[in-house]
């Protein structure tokens, strides 16, 4: 407990420094601002058009299995590809490799459990010896990946396997309509991380994948894929029609 | 004269066996020196990790086909319900195999009781079914859609009882390899979206795999063991999966899967519907239109088998029934 006089004495002693610091907060700020006219001015910002991982962040995790099935549901159905692979870790435009391809996801069971088969390819890149470098070359001309839910842990498990028959996997936690997932890589040794964002969005008319392949958090290659519903909506209801010979 | 010549030879033969001792007994032998091993470069690991890799390779693409199941599903509550295997759990031979293969198509009754070793009383069902495995591109990725079925017994609370509904009627299983690792990595999406999957070591022949069960957070400690038995040129596969309560087996389900013919490869392997780049749409579509061009070209199979169901929906002689 602290007494009434205390707390009288820890008030006056406040408004003491108060007197005494204040005068002195004007002749700061305007040293800072002169300062800040001295300096150069700023370089123009570059056009940031991706999102590196969210350190911070309000969304919650989601834990209702309904709304993971909702989220499964929206990668049923068939999809066109495009996008780009950057092999640059400086992510260089000259680097990009323009992405295009086809995919096709299948639901069954009542969650759904979906399964896709995928045909994604780019332009060949090697390295200067003519050396294979980690995503130069596509290996998913045909891959599939099988998506199922994960009810201990409240996610959603995957593994995708490349036509080389590497598997890479894991359990995905779902953060508002972005599953993210991060696992060893399986083709280099450690320390790499394979880090897989895929966002759904809810009309279900457009996916974005994302997979970073990182070795002490350096990027090697990213690769972004963004994946465009051909046809209806699954679950939404077709467009009216008129039928021949009925009234208008 | 004789005799001293005699004695002479003798001392010195016995002297030269002497020294000969001697200079054994002089250098150390080292009784480790030819079972020592060579110490372990980053050469011969890679050599390792490369062998592992043609081994998972070779072994992933004996699963490839299309398979009739038979089998056998064993269920204890008192743990013992691998008691029938004849042998426990680490011998997978063909003597084992050959047991499974006699008791599943033995009992044409679809249920009975066996007494085990122990004198417990453990049931047994016999299991029908069927498997569609592909093999993906040119690579050892294998993606199969099984459909398993049993008699369900379920408790008087409503629940299914141990091991009493059969959750693979269909189930969808992957199977891959990780190099790094030198594992072999599955997944398995059962008929209520669960999944389900680990990685599994190969030593020989066996795949085995140990995972925690799927739905299993309010359960006391639960594992599945998987054993994959594929041996090279044989035209069955066996599985065994065991269910391991408080440590303790409590159900196994031993799979007997024969190849069908082998021409099922072909089928399977064409049944799934690769997407087609715009391309590869343009050339189909001229191949389509040559076709046409063409009335007296005949049929081609491949473009036949194209058009089967994706999953095939297998007919059980015995009718069997699922819980969907």
């Amino acid at each position: 407990m602290v007494s009434g006089n205390t707390a009288m004495k820890v008030l006056r002693l406040g408004l003491a420094c108060a007197v005494v610091l204040l005068p002195g907060w004007p002749v700061a700020a305007a040293q800072a601002d002169a300062a800040a006219l001295a300096r150069p001015p700023p370089a123009p910002a570059e056009p940031i058009d991706e999102l590196d991982e969210i350190v911070v962040t309000g969304a919650r995790r989601v834990r209702n299995p309904q709304k993971i099935v909702d989220w499964l549901k929206r990668l049923v159905g068939q999809f066109s590809y495009d996008g780009y692979v950057d092999l640059s870790s400086e992510g260089a435009p000259q680097g990009r490799r323009a992405v295009k391809g086809a995919g096709d996801c299948t639901g069954f069971g009542p969650g759904p459990g979906v399964q896709c088969v995928m045909k994604a390819i780019w332009p060949e890149a090697r390295g200067s010896n003519g050396e294979e470098i980690p995503g130069g070359i596509s290996t998913l001309a045909p891959a599939m990946v099988l998506y199922g839910l994960d009810p201990d842990y409240m996610g959603i498990r995957y593994l995708q396997l490349d036509n080389r028959g590497i598997a890479e996997g894991g359990l995905g936690e779902l953060d508002g309509e972005t599953l993210t997932s991060k696992a060893p890589c399986a083709t280099l040794p450690a320390p790499c991380q394979r880090i897989t964002r895929i966002n759904a969005h809810p009309d279900g008319k457009l996916i974005q994948m994302q997979i970073d392949i990182q070795r002490e958090d350096q990027r090697l290659v990213r690769f972004m894929f963004v994946m465009h519903r051909v046809g209806p909506v699954p679950g939404a209801e077709p467009a009216a029609t008129p039928r021949p010979g009925a009234p208008r | 004269m004789k005799l001293c010549l005699r004695f002479h030879c003798t001392a010195l033969l016995a002297m030269g066996a002497l020294l000969a001792a001697g200079n054994a007994a002089a250098v150390p032998r080292d009784p480790f020196a030819v079972q020592a091993l060579e110490p372990d470069t980053p050469e011969t690991k890679e050599a390792r990790r490369l062998q592992m890799a043609h081994d998972m390779d070779v072994w992933l693409r004996r699963l490839v086909g299309r398979f009739r199941i038979e089998g056998v599903s064993y269920v204890d509550a008192q743990g013992m319900g691998g008691a029938q295997q004849g042998g426990g759990g680490s011998s997978q031979g063909s003597s084992q195999g050959s047991s499974s293969s006699s008791g599943a198509s033995g009992s044409d009754s679809s249920s009975s009781s066996q007494g085990s070793s122990s004198g417990t009383e453990a049931s047994a069902k016999t299991v029908k079914g069927m498997e569609d495995c592909i093999g993906l591109g040119t690579g050892a990725g294998v993606q199969c859609v099984v459909n398993v079925v049993w008699d369900e017994d379920w408790g008087a609370d409503g629940q299914p009882a141990e091991a009493g509904v059969s959750s693979l009627a269909p189930a969808m299983i992957e199977y891959g390899f990780d190099p790094v690792a030198s594992r072999i990595s599955y997944l398995q999406v059962d008929n209520q979206s669960f999944a389900q999957g680990g990685a599994g070591t190969l030593k020989g022949d066996t795949l085995t795999s140990r995972t925690r069960c799927v739905n299993s957070a309010a359960m006391p400690p639960c594992a599945q063991v998987l054993r994959i038995y594929a041996p090279e040129g044989a035209s069955y596969v066996q599985m065994w999966i065991d269910t391991e309560k408080n440590y303790e087996r409590t159900s196994t389900l031993m799979l007997y899967l024969r190849r069908t013919s082998p021409d099922d490869k072909g089928d399977a392997a064409s049944n799934v519907k690769l997407p087609q780049l715009p391309a590869d749409q343009d050339k189909s579509k001229q191949n389509q239109d040559k076709t046409k061009q063409d009335p007296t070209q005949p049929p081609n199979p491949q473009r036949q088998r194209q058009s089967a169901p994706r999953f095939p929906s297998p007919s059980f002689p015995g009718g069997g029934r699922s819980r969907r």
